[in-house]
């Protein structure tokens, strides 16, 4: 049997990819498993998921994407029938087992609760409160254990957040805590046999506490979300949670909460809140609880209130991982991958079936697949994926075959070639690339434009310029690829500049490529732009910058110029204007003025701060001076005594978070390409925050 | 082309100018939203296209009294979509406009199937003001 292995969502969709190219995109059903409740390799059918990719353009997988960006269908299944094959799994057909069978309902609910929580319904508000919604000004929303478990945190957090703050009462954490407490001490005394069959109860307990503490790991983990905490000391909670009254529950050592303890303390973290705040400060409290949504009125404070769906909200419905924003209409995803992960824990595990016998696991509690806190920091789950051909797990696959390795013919046609034969040599004058004999990639026209992630680039330079050549399955692995598609545009822009010449089954070095890793290692970006100024579509990209237009290259492929000419100097993007060209490099006495007018422009005195991404924008946008550039040239004017250079630190504007610039960088002798914000202050000054500058000539 | 979904409640009634036995009804509007896609796109028919252009955006026109687009009325046009939807090869899947970084710092552009998401999210709309007193949509 295949063994499991922890994998991020991110990790798995690779294993994913594999198992819809295996079992095809059609006919995969998603099923749930509670091994105690359920039965061990007992599942429970959801539903048909029917992933929908596009078409395979620039080189990426269109099913990893797919997977990724929720490009999928849930047709769910129906209510009916869930609930008849739930009650034979959990052997509770008999009539003495109706209040099994009503908690089995409840547990069963989890399942539209959990799509709720990852996006693919919402929770359907209070028509007085949407009104009001999406909050203008502050606010803070108090949430209550059934807006966790349900749905309506992870709706404030995606849709209402950063305006809505929120507060997570200590009661709230202390009732989930409470119910995942009870579900243990089930699955360790059985839940199955002896004089009681407690699997609906069971079930319950199971999804509800799992459930709402994913939720909240999620807030506190994946999310930048303000969270309001309170202090409140234990005293409050002391007498909130009591021994349940039946006798089978203090034998099995089950605890249940005074819900209206439990309410008012809700309530009573609101009002404190609400007391600390400025008067237009608004607090709500969430919750779909009727009782505590008529006390907050009555307290004359506002609820948020919404119904709770069942699963009779989704029964029979097409879910799927792209839909609408409730308030601005615009289109977000839901990967596949965080579907499964939300019934992988809210169930125990969670699984895709295809009718071939292909199957993708995933589990989060189970007697092989132990727990540890950092599982939860990095949303670490088993998963496993189980091909009916040849059995392999996520980690363990040698990955797809590689397309094209059993051609004859000498050199590996390129993808999207046109035969216009554009470039020959531009930047390199005549110089030939050597291995005399071996058609030269150059000659076939490279007319079209790549997109690939420049960083798993380097990991390709480097190999290559180490080992001379690779195997194609070396490329693959040198890159992180699992697919040979993914890796057209990687070999095709090498082969455009001439750095590489393509065998059948292998990609081999020429010396242009040794001169353009050479360059990079030193981080020596005069070379690295000379280099890459071969490649005809980014010398293209780099002309038509400075015509003022990005129009070179298409919109996909973009970024990936715009790293290369960042990275190189050669130009940087400015957010909401374009990507500007950078070639100019002053002396020191002419960039002294040129820094003087460009802050001058911003200042509103001599004693004025300015914002350093300001003045550095100014630079690009003015002066054609790349921020690495002005980086330097302003440190040889202060050493050469013609600028005195003042620098604050301060909170950065998180208006100008996206403006941001790629730099190249040694990082333990090794170089990677980072992402530097140019408003948060990293990049004038190592070791010291500079988000405001100020300049004074110094002969003044 | 997109759309712009509204939904209206009874704000206050107003006296008309004269004897003051006529009145003016004002209605409130209470929710506004508008796909960012064009949300026909998905609709492999135009006869389909057509027919529930005709059901949503005639039906429900600003040019009606809100009496005769009551909230109560969308379930209809529900119904049809959902008909639509369920039926094998009358929609499809689409690049939106909208697109998405993805971890390899490149852009993808999202892919949807518009009706079923519109779909969803009118049912959402119902299933919040379907009690509303006197609430009226519109879709424009």
């Amino acid at each position: 049997m295949t063994p499991h292995t922890l994998a991020t969502k991110t990790e798995s969709a690779r294993g994913l990819g594999q198992f819809f190219q295996s079992a095809g995109s059609k006919d995969v059903h998603v099923e749930v498993c509670e091994d105690r409740c359920f039965g061990e390799s007992r599942w429970l059918d959801l539903g048909r998921i029917v992933l929908k990719p596009g078409s395979s353009e620039d080189g990426e997988d269109p099913t990893t994407t797919a997977i990724a960006f929720g490009f999928f269908e849930w047709r769910c299944a129906d209510e009916e029938s869930l609930h008849s094959e739930a009650f034979e799994l959990l052997e509770l057909k008999g009539p003495a087992n109706e209040e099994q069978r009503a908690k089995a309902r409840r547990a069963l609910d989890s399942i539209a609760h959990a799509a709720c929580r990852v996006g693919l319904i919402h929770p359907v508000l209070d028509a007085a409160a949407l009104c009001d919604l999406p909050f203008r000004s502050p606010a803070t929303v108090v949430v209550d254990t059934s807006a966790i478990v349900h749905g309506g945190l992870d709706f404030v957090v995606r849709f209402l957040y950063p305006m809505a703050r929120i507060k997570v009462p200590a009661i709230a954490h202390m009732e989930l805590l409470n119910s995942a407490d009870n579900y243990f001490n089930m699955r360790r005394k059985g839940v199955k046999g002896g004089q009681r069959n407690w699997s609906g109860r069971a079930l319950f307990e199971h999804a509800l506490s799992q459930g709402g503490q994913r939720a909240l790991l999620r807030l506190e983990l994946q999310t930048d979300t303000e969270i309001e905490r309170g202090r409140l000391g234990a005293d409050p909670l002391r007498g909130v949670v009591e021994m349940g009254a039946d006798p089978e529950d203090k034998k099995l050592g089950l605890s249940i909460l005074q819900r209206s303890f439990a309410d008012r303390l809700i309530f009573e973290t609101a009002r404190q809140h609400a007391a600390q705040c400025m008067q237009n400060h608004a607090v709500l409290v969430m919750t779909c609880d009727q009782g505590l949504a008529r006390m907050t009125i009555a307290e004359g404070m506002q609820p948020l209130y919404f119904e709770s769906g069942g699963y009779d909200s989704i029964s029979g419905r097409v879910l799927t991982g792209t839909s609408f924003n409730p308030f601005t209409g615009r289109v977000y995803g839901v990967s596949l991958s965080s579907l499964l992960w939300e019934l992988a824990v809210t169930f125990g595990m969670s699984r895709l079936r295809a009718l071939s016998g292909d199957v993708f696991e995933v589990g989060a509690i189970g007697s092989s697949m132990p727990w540890k806190p950092y599982h939860a920091r990095e949303d670490l789950l088993w998963s496993r994926l189980v091909c009916s051909a040849a059995a392999a797990d996520v980690t363990a696959s040698p990955g797809p075959p590689i397309r094209g390795a059993e051609s004859q013919e000498p050199d590996i046609p390129k993808v999207g070639a046109t035969a216009r034969g554009e470039r020959q040599g531009k930047a390199g004058g005549s110089r030939a690339a050597p291995e005399p004999g071996v058609a030269q990639p150059a000659s076939r026209g490279y007319s079209g434009s790549y997109r690939f992630n420049p960083t798993r680039m380097l990991n390709l330079l480097a190999q290559l310029s180490q080992q001379g050549h690779l195997a194609i399955p070396e490329a693959l692995a040198a890159l992180d690829l699992a697919s040979a598609s993914q890796l057209d545009d990687y070999r095709n822009f090498l082969a455009s500049g001439g750095f590489l010449v393509q065998r059948t089954s292998e990609l081999r070095k020429t010396e242009w490529l040794d001169e353009l890793w050479n360059a990079i290692a030193v981080v020596d970006t005069q070379g690295i732009a000379a280099q890459l100024l071969r490649v005809p579509s980014f010398e293209r990209f780099i002309s038509f910058i400075k015509a003022g237009t990005n129009a070179a290259i298409p919109g996909r492929a973009l970024s990936t110029y715009i790293v290369l000419a960042e990275i190189s100097c050669l130009g940087m993007n400015i957010p909401g204007e374009r990507v500007f060209p950078t070639p100019a490099n002053p002396k020191p006495l002419e960039f002294r003025d040129i820094a003087l007018s460009a802050y001058r422009s911003l200042s509103l005195g001599a004693e004025d701060y300015v914002l350093t991404g300001l003045w550095l924008e100014a630079l690009v946008r003015g002066f054609g001076i790349h921020p690495i550039v002005a980086r330097q040239r302003l440190q040889e004017s202060v050493l050469e005594d013609l600028l005195e250079r003042y620098t604050e630190g301060s909170t950065p504007e998180t208006r100008y978070r996206a403006h941001a610039l790629h730099v190249l960088r040694l990082v333990g002798g090794k170089p990677v390409i980072e992402k530097v914000a140019l408003f948060e202050g990293d990049l004038l000054l190592p070791g010291k925050s500079s988000v405001s500058i100020r300049l004074v000539r110094k002969d003044e | 082309m997109s759309r712009r979904v509204s939904v209206f409640e009874p704000s206050q009634q107003a006296s008309l100018p004269g004897d003051g036995s006529q009145h003016l009804h004002l209605y409130e509007e209470i929710y506004s939203w508008a796909p960012e896609e064009d949300v026909w796109l998905s609709i492999c028919e135009s006869a389909d296209q057509r027919r529930l252009n005709s059901l949503l955006v005639e039906a429900f026109s600003p040019d009606r009294a809100p009496s005769e687009r009551g909230i109560a009325a969308l379930p209809g046009a529900l119904s049809a979509l959902r008909e639509t939807i369920l039926s094998p090869g009358k929609t499809d899947w689409a690049d939106c406009r909208e697109s998405v970084q993805n971890d390899e710092d490149q852009r993808t552009n999202y892919r949807a199937n518009s009706m079923i998401a519109l779909y969803n999210h009118l049912s959402w709309v119902h299933e919040v003001f379907k009690n509303v007193p006197g609430a009226s949509i519109t879709i424009r």
